[in-house]
């Protein structure tokens, strides 16, 4: 055993934790290492000592000022029946699972909306921007068919407005509004 | 089981009386390790106090993790803790005088009233040369006798640091204790007895 290894026993030993083995072995390094058994002298000496702190009697009346300042306290809080903070934390990944499927059982009653009403003659879209632009806003709140070259103008016009970065960071479509 | 359990379990439910009881019960206790814990701080009656109205207001919400003397003695080191946090620059200012004290060379044998302040004294101030995070290990531990499974709870630090911290604590404070050391003669007896020193080799190895 070396003494590095002995004074990590010591440490485990002062308490009583050391397997009897492991004391044994500890015990017979101790017998012919004088540096470990003052170590370990010393370690238990201020163990004991420490313990023999003598005990300090209250102040006189602490006990009545620390009565005091209880009720001052008022009534010991009752716990609530339900605690809505910590149910709230609970309950929030739910709360946004629920509302993720309702937006989407939202949009699927939509588009099946806008299916249905399409076989009846749906508004087309430039019909519907135009009448956005006259004021009728109402125009656009009905379900509109977008078909596929309506989709690709859009995509398009998009393109268009979407400014191009150019490395210096600059906005292009900023410069051309002012 | 927890010995406190039952008043725990009425406090918590509103009966001022059973918390009333806890106070009792702990005060004393809660006040020494106060003091030991702030080197005889003379403010250690407010943070008593501090420290049972903190438990007052929070008794409500204990789940009885762990032990109700636990959980209390981890409030109290952490009105300690903010204490002291407070009052760093007084506290190293106070260290340092201590450091210079001849107070515990003074401690005189005796079985009274005043060795017992004395005796107090001395190891209040040599546990206040210590740095916060070994002189709370060594309170709970062997001033209070506590086990390391609830040191551990107070502390929240694994149980290997808190054994070589322990360890430290110790040999630091040997030296300020030296006079309240009984069995010093002893150590010398020891120190002649032992025919094998190894100084010259303090790493070597034992066959």
């Amino acid at each position: 055993m070396t003494c590095d290894q002995s004074i990590h026993l010591i440490a485990s030993a002062i308490d009583g934790r050391v397997a009897p083995i492991e004391l044994e072995t500890l015990m017979a390094h101790l017998g012919r290492c004088l540096t470990c058994r003052l170590e370990a002298e010393g370690q238990i000496t201020v163990k004991r000592l420490l313990a023999s702190r003598p005990e300090e009697p209250l102040p006189d009346g602490m006990a009545l000022r620390l009565a005091t300042r209880l009720d001052a306290e008022g009534p010991l809080a009752v716990p609530r029946g339900i605690d809505w903070r910590n149910w709230t934390v609970r309950l929030l990944p739910a709360a946004a699972g629920l509302l993720l499927v309702a937006g989407v059982a939202h949009v699927l009653l939509r588009h099946s909306s806008s299916i249905d009403q399409s076989a009846d003659g749906p508004a087309d879209l430039p019909a519907a921007v135009a009448a956005w632009g006259r004021g009728e806003m109402r125009a656009l709140q009905e379900p509109v068919a977008v078909n596929l070259s309506d989709r690709a103008l859009l995509w398009a016009s998009l393109m268009q407005a979407t400014p191009k970065w150019d490395g210096t960071g600059k906005d292009e479509t900023k410069e051309e509004f002012r | 089981m927890d010995p406190d359990q039952t008043l725990v379990t009425q406090a918590a439910a509103g009966s001022r009386e059973a918390f009333d009881d806890l106070v009792r019960r702990y005060r004393r206790r809660v006040y020494n390790l106060v003091r030991a814990l702030t080197g005889g701080d003379s403010e250690a009656e407010d943070l008593v106090q501090d420290t049972f109205v903190r438990a007052y207001r929070a008794i409500g919400g204990f789940r009885g993790d762990s032990a109700f003397r636990s959980w209390l003695y981890r409030i109290a080191v952490n009105v300690v803790h903010t204490h002291v946090a407070r009052r760093r620059v007084r506290d190293a200012a106070f260290v340092a005088t201590i450091r210079d004290s001849e107070l515990v060379d003074e401690v005189p044998d005796g079985d009274d009233m005043e060795e017992a302040f004395l005796r107090r004294q001395a190891i209040d101030l040599a546990l206040a040369t210590l740095p916060e995070e070994l002189r709370v290990l060594i309170v709970l531990r062997d001033v209070n006798g506590l086990k390391y499974e609830e040191i551990v709870k107070i502390v929240k630090t694994p149980r290997g640091t808190v054994e070589s911290r322990l360890f430290r604590a110790r040999q630091r404070l040997r030296p300020m204790l030296e006079t309240l050391i009984s069995v010093k003669p002893s150590l010398e007896r020891v120190a002649k007895s032992v025919t094998e020193p190894c100084e010259a080799s303090p790493h070597g190895e034992d066959s």
